[in-house]
């Protein structure tokens, strides 16, 4: 997938654990978990707004764009 | 009404087709036990008979009192044909058995209000060609027709399954 979802990286920054952060934006772990392993297929905004909030960030801190390789070779 | 989860209709089929489980596998045993004395052994006239023969005695009295002309020309034709026929009672039975345990997986998964899912899509696609094989065998139309709803059915949940997957990965 090109869009990265770099909340692993934002929740060391802010030390904060999973459990933590999923009881304060009040989804389920294994949510939370799905978005931080990437496997989520989409998020919705008061998800995003709800993680920005508590990590006191902003959208583009927590998502990355990354060029496919097979895109790169064309 | 309720049509899932618990206390519903899915979960009353799926108990009754549990107990129609059982009940095929019992009559059919019961039949072909009965058939296969009829068909490959040698009948037993003595009313002194005892312990098995006494039971085949009893099954043959049974035979010659119910007048069955179609029977008794089976009877008669080559042991081949008797034995096709048997095997082929024999697959019917083994049919009918797996559709219904699909069937049942099915309306348990109802029960448990488990819809859209893959494990569905799969268990109707598979009930629906055990569906084609058995309307070819017993040469029912109304059978095919079922099938080819399921067949549809099975398209609606697949579609239905996608969308499931796609709403519980949208976080």
């Amino acid at each position: 997938m090109s869009i990265i979802f770099r909340l692993d990286r934002m929740m060391a920054d802010r030390k904060i654990s999973l459990n933590e952060l999923a009881k304060r934006i009040d989804i389920t772990n294994s949510n939370l978990s799905i978005l931080k392993t990437g496997k989520a297929r989409a998020i919705r905004i008061s998800t995003l707004e709800a993680i920005c909030r508590e990590l006191d960030c902003q959208p583009g801190d927590l998502l990355e764009y990354q060029q496919d390789k097979e895109s790169d070779t064309e | 009404m309720k049509y899932l989860g618990k206390k519903s209709l899915s979960c009353f089929l799926s108990w009754f087709l549990h107990v129609v489980w059982f009940s095929v596998l019992a009559g059919f045993l019961f039949m072909m036990f009965f058939l296969c004395i009829v068909l490959f052994v040698e009948p037993v006239t003595d009313p002194s008979a005892t312990g098995f023969n006494k039971v085949l005695y009893m099954v043959f009295q049974e035979v010659g009192s119910s007048n069955d002309q179609e029977l008794y020309d089976f009877m008669k034709t080559h042991v081949a044909l008797r034995l096709l026929a048997v095997s082929y009672l024999f697959v019917v039975l083994g049919l009918t058995l797996r559709i219904i345990t699909k069937a049942r997986l099915l309306f348990t998964n109802f029960k448990n209000n488990i819809v859209f899912s893959e494990d569905n899509v799969k268990i109707l696609s598979k009930l629906s060609k055990l569906l084609i094989i058995f309307s070819i065998m017993t040469f029912s139309l109304t059978t095919f027709l079922l099938c080819v709803i399921i067949l549809i059915m099975t398209g609606i949940f697949k579609s239905g399954a996608s969308l499931q997957q796609e709403n519980d990965l949208t976080i």
